[in-house]
């Protein structure tokens, strides 16, 4: 008898001990990869305040004396501070009129009846197929002959139309949420279609709204191929492109480099930290409810 | 009476109209232009018919290409992917800091892949980076090499970058889904013995199925279309060994002036995106 309570308790507690492993073998997984997430952004902030001599002697180690200049560097005689400023004059239109697209298309979707309603919606998510080399040539020539290659507005246009059917999607989705007793009373109140839309469904759609806004604004900042076909001028270049023309021009000074790497993905990742629910939201609702 | 009826087509029409002036209609034009023989510059082009399909079908950069592509798909499907859905699994069970782990996964996700990589291009020097210095302190410096200049590691290499960039967009996505499963199967499960890799494949996957088509079709649309990893990295080089279809199109467009080529390419890339998309989704759905 006492053998078998002894030898139970000795298979309880390796039992015990072999659960604590798998716990400790499952958290070291998680945090390797959390590991392998960061190093690189971590390379790319220490190395920005090296000095060129500091690169070469270690790469792991951080740098005692933190170069800022790399960074005034980069923002004055590089040109950045201009490359910042057409980012952000390109991205925060495109952002805005794919909102006023995809909401107003969107509630029709969700809420309103008409002929059709399933075939225009199918050729909108069809648009989430369409890469953008597909239509890159067409559009090239099209802003070429209306003169407006190298512009901001030849930007913006065409990033709206890549940005529109992930924003129909999303607020479709979202829209058909809502219950229909919303709608109901405000249509006895007196409300016609376009009131229901900006006094009822716009109000409590705000998450999604953010979210929307969040999601596109990254995608329009972080675009490269589309404003490097359409923008050759320097000065109407976004980041991304100055990125590009950075490199080339100082190809081996990676401190400065990677300074400007780091003014290019600083806004974002801010605005991730502050909006970390509405990104998370703007990504996962395509996701799940398609 | 009738007014009701025409009311909503004035919400669609702004979008659509839009959508079809600058998408829809785009793609019937490249498909056009891809029936001539034009430099982007002449006034007039000749109709040559399908004699551009037929060049693309010998042109081995094209072939190279898009060998690439596929191969960055199943890489795409195999890593990212599979590893996005076992670190979800293990986050939606009890998991200490789970909203921690998640957020910094996703990071990378957010960061301008031109901006990616030009960082791993520096991880990847072979004198300083990173990598070789890792390599070489734990004593496996014969594996160091040049890896985005070496014919044979330039494209996985890249592709790991890719991966580094998306794994995190998968585990959010997968994360989200697992927590609307019921945790009760999960416990009965264990109750009549099953251990974590059983748990997984009979009651996770099955539930997932869904979510797992969707990010299937959507990774092999990022890994078909994808530009800008290779672009800013190694332009497509070293002698093509990391072309792909968009960057092979682009270098036509812009800097051979080869406009009807390009067209042709970019229709034969659509083509391939749609049907594979078709297919995965046939196969996804068939058991509904």
């Amino acid at each position: 008898m006492k053998r078998e309570a002894i030898s139970s308790l000795a298979k309880r507690k390796s039992y015990q001990w072999r659960i604590r492993g798998e716990r400790i073998g499952v958290y070291a997984l998680l945090v390797i990869f959390a590991v392998a997430a960061l190093i690189p952004i971590i390379i790319a902030l220490s190395t920005s305040l090296k000095t060129g001599g500091q690169l070469y002697e270690n790469i792991l180690a951080l740098p005692t004396a933190p170069e800022w200049k790399n960074y005034i560097k980069v923002w004055i005689n590089a040109n950045f501070s201009r490359y910042f400023l057409n980012s952000i004059i390109v991205s925060a239109p495109t952002t805005l009129m794919v909102l006023f697209f995809a909401a107003l298309a969107g509630y029709a979707f969700a809420k309103l009846k008409f002929f059709g309603k399933r075939s225009i919606f199918f050729i909108f998510l069809l648009g989430l197929m369409i890469p953008v080399p597909s239509i890159i040539i067409p559009i090239y020539f099209l802003l070429k002959d209306l003169k407006i290659l190298n512009t901001y507005l030849g930007l913006i246009i065409p990033q709206v139309a890549l940005g529109l059917p992930f924003g129909v999607f999303l607020m479709t989705t979202f829209f058909r949420e809502i219950p229909e007793e919303l709608l109901d009373s405000a249509r006895i109140d007196g409300c016609n279609t376009l009131q229901i839309l900006t006094k009822i469904i716009l109000p409590i759609s705000s998450p999604a709204l953010k979210a929307l806004v969040v999601i596109e604004f990254m995608w329009a900042w972080n675009s490269y191929f589309l404003p490097m076909v359409i923008i050759q001028r320097d000065e109407f270049k976004p980041l991304t492109v100055g990125l590009d023309t950075f490199i080339g021009r100082y190809t081996i000074n990676y401190p400065m480099i990677a300074a400007a790497c780091v003014i290019i993905f600083v806004p974002i990742v801010v605005l991730y930290f502050f909006l970390q629910k509405e990104f998370v939201r703007g990504i996962t609702f395509g996701a799940i409810k398609g | 009476m009738s007014l009701r009826k025409i009311v909503p087509y004035f919400f669609i029409l702004p979008g659509f109209l839009y959508f079809v002036i600058f998408m829809l209609y785009p793609i019937f034009q490249t498909v056009s232009l891809s029936f001539y023989n034009w430099d982007g510059l002449a006034r007039t082009k000749q109709f040559i018919g399908l004699k551009n399909y037929l060049r693309l079908v010998q042109d081995p950069i094209f072939h190279v290409s898009l060998s690439h592509n596929l191969i960055w798909v199943a890489l795409t499907i195999a890593l990212p992917l599979l590893i996005g859905l076992i670190l979800a699994s293990i986050l939606a069970g009890k998991i200490k800091g789970r909203n921690v782990f998640s957020t910094i996964y996703f990071i990378p996700h957010i960061i301008a892949l031109v901006v990616a990589g030009t960082i791993w291009s520096w991880i990847y020097n072979p004198i300083f980076g990173l990598l070789n210095v890792v390599l070489k302190e734990i004593g496996l410096g014969h594996l160091a090499r040049g890896w985005l200049g070496d014919p044979q590691w330039a494209l996985i290499s890249l592709n790991m970058v890719g991966n580094w960039t998306y794994f995190g967009f998968c585990v959010l996505i997968f994360l989200s889904f697992l927590q609307s499963v019921d945790p009760t199967v999960y416990e009965a499960a264990v109750v009549d013995g099953a251990n974590s890799l059983q748990r997984f494949w009979h009651i996770t996957i099955p539930a997932l199925r869904g979510t797992i088509v969707f990010v299937t079709v959507y990774s092999t649309i990022g890994a078909l279309k994808f530009f800008d990893l290779v672009y800013i990295t190694t332009r497509g080089g070293p002698f093509h060994k990391t072309e792909v279809v968009s960057s092979y199109m682009f270098s036509l467009f812009l800097r051979q002036n080869r406009v009807s080529y390009a067209a042709s390419i970019s229709t034969v890339l659509t083509g391939i995106i749609f049907s594979l998309t078709v297919t995965i989704l046939y196969f996804g759905w068939e058991k509904k």
